[in-house]
């Protein structure tokens, strides 16, 4: 296709996906994280570990993160897109 | 009582020593205070998590509210009335309270859940054993695998203070330590270890600033990762190990470690506890499948393919791990293994996304393009779109003469995401088959331009500008 798959395999992004949200404080058990193609798919609940800025939780914020979070999914090497579908409705895993 | 005055305190940063204490006293009060702001406002947000509810308790237990704590984990229960974390914490709540509590309800947990309902009962039992003046060392014995020894002498220790044993307490201590260096360095942090009998009336403070609960293993794990979120790494590894002393699992701490090394981008420790993690515990699937990432991410597939191997043979019921294991066997070019494992992963969760969209390309590129294209509308009747999986959509429309269906898909991927090269490249053929010349020369005119960064997707379209003279 439009990149060179046999050197960024989607398995491999798929870790380094996962490496960005971890140091970014991401949970990651509330999304469901994928790549195809070099296609990065996250999807789902996208919820912090606490102890950020009490401002952290305001839309702008969120919305600010989200922004730096997609730029920096996109700068891994062989990332063509990232698609985010997103939402903060009822968790399907609480106790 | 004691033990919450001590909590109280340490949370309002009134103790005296933070070594005693293990960290910085005055930072604790903030992390305290920043995980009750945040539930709070989670269970303001979202007030059917009983999980919240349940870790708000332990939070009101901790900082010495247990009337509080009564009331969340009642909350919780009522929400969730199997929630047996939550029956335990309000067992703990009014024990520690003095208040009387039933005898314990019969539970249908199974496996790991059972495993850790031994704990909670055992000291549930000890705390009344501890109220009724009885030998709370006795209830402790009933600890089976895989807590057994250390557990027993980290509460037989507890509840030896409790009661006055300061022998016997010194003897559960050093045995613990002796045992496990995660418990000596814990008991140094507090101050217990090295022991020192001209100490002996500042023992039971030390000790109380713990919640001695199984249950609390959780609220300090939660607690440690808001200080290593916020670069506080001592006092992360201080809560840590609390969580260690209150539950010792030693593959879950080495896994606490790995989390915040990862964090911090320490690659060779991150992989160091990770080992460590599995070496302890060779049965641990969340280590194995971290690890797999962790050597992934640092460009070790062979590594990572054989941890996410083992992880699936261990829990063939884990869709993550399918759905890894099939894009491993795709850079492997093992189509057919990738597929079944694509088709593992949707059958254990039949919405689990990225799974039908890695499927649907790969079907497509293996020319089943009928369906992979049944695979991508699935996707979009999940209500999921991009640009890319539109176009991908089109390239399959286009390879089986569908030449309406493959415009329909790559127009709402132009729409979808203006930028994306290779969709005009594809609307380009597209037209071309309909005979709009001008419309394939205008589309790939503009592929050309955006297509820049892009490498070719195939032959160079030629302009034949002679008709646009015309």
């Amino acid at each position: 296709m439009n990149r060179k798959e046999a050197e960024f395999p989607d398995f491999e992004i798929n870790a380094r996906v996962r490496q960005v949200l971890a140091r970014r404080w991401v949970v990651q058990q509330e999304l469901e994280i994928g790549t195809t193609d070099g296609v990065v798919v996250l999807k789902g609940r996208l919820a912090r570990e606490p102890g950020g800025p009490a401002a952290a939780d305001c839309p702008e914020a969120r919305e600010t993160f989200l922004r730096r979070l997609r730029s920096e999914l996109k700068g891994i090497s062989g990332v063509v897109d990232v698609v985010m579908e997103l939402h903060d409705a009822e968790r399907t895993d609480a106790a | 009582m004691r033990e919450e005055t001590s909590r109280t305190k340490e949370a309002r940063g009134e103790t005296k020593s933070s070594a005693q204490t293990g960290g910085s006293v005055g930072l604790l009060l903030d992390a305290t205070r920043e995980a009750e702001r945040v539930l709070e406002q989670e269970a303001r947000t979202h007030p059917s998590y009983a999980d919240v509810r349940h870790r708000l308790g332990l939070l009101r237990l901790l900082v010495g509210d247990p009337a509080a704590a009564e009331r969340e984990f009642e909350e919780a229960l009522g929400i969730n009335p199997g929630y047996r974390a939550a029956y335990y914490g309000l067992r703990l709540a009014r024990l520690v309270q003095g208040l009387p509590v039933e005898p314990v309800s019969q539970s249908d947990a199974q496996g790991p859940a059972e495993q850790e309902e031994v704990a909670w009962r055992a000291v549930d039992e000890a705390y009344q054993c501890l109220a009724k003046g009885k030998d709370a060392a006795a209830a402790l014995k009933t600890i089976g695998q895989p807590f057994e020894e250390q557990l027993f002498h980290h509460y037989a220790g507890f509840f030896a203070v409790r009661a006055g044993d300061l022998r016997g307490a010194q003897h559960h201590f050093e045995t613990a330590a002796s045992a496990c260096p995660i418990t000596r360095s814990a008991f140094e942090r507090l101050g217990i270890l090295p022991w020192d009998e001209s100490q002996r009336d500042a023992l039971s403070g030390r000790l109380s600033c713990v919640l001695w609960s199984p249950l609390a293993e959780d609220l300090y794990t939660y607690l440690g990762r808001i200080y290593a979120r916020n670069g506080l790494r001592d006092e992360a590894t201080d809560c840590f190990e609390r969580a260690f002393l209150v539950l010792p699992r030693e593959a879950q701490h080495a896994m606490r470690l790995a989390e915040i090394a990862t964090a911090f981008a320490e690659e060779t420790e991150a992989i160091r506890q990770l080992t460590r993690a599995i070496q302890i515990d060779p049965t641990s699937v969340p280590a194995r499948i971290a690890v797999g990432f962790e050597y992934a991410s640092q460009g070790f597939l062979d590594e990572a393919r054989t941890q996410f191997q083992v992880a699936a043979k261990l829990a063939p019921g884990y869709a993550d791990v399918r759905y890894n294991l099939g894009l491993l066997y795709v850079g492997d070019a093992q189509t057919e293994e990738a597929l079944a494992e694509f088709r593992r992963a949707l059958s254990l969760n039949p919405s689990y996304l990225p799974a039908r969209h890695s499927m649907a390309h790969l079907l497509c590129r293996m020319g089943k393009y009928e369906d992979g294209l049944r695979e991508y509308a699935r996707i979009l009747k999940q209500g999921f779109r991009s640009g890319d999986m539109l176009v991908q959509m089109g390239k399959a429309a286009l390879a089986l003469g569908h030449n309406e269906e493959a415009l329909h898909h790559l127009e709402r991927a132009i729409f979808l995401n203006p930028e994306f090269a290779p969709s005009y490249y594809y609307i380009g053929q597209a037209y071309q088959r309909k005979g709009l010349k001008n419309k394939a020369r205008s589309a790939w005119r503009t592929y050309l331009e955006k297509a820049n960064e892009w490498e070719p997707l195939g032959p160079t379209p030629r302009i034949d500008m002679s008709d646009e003279a015309a």
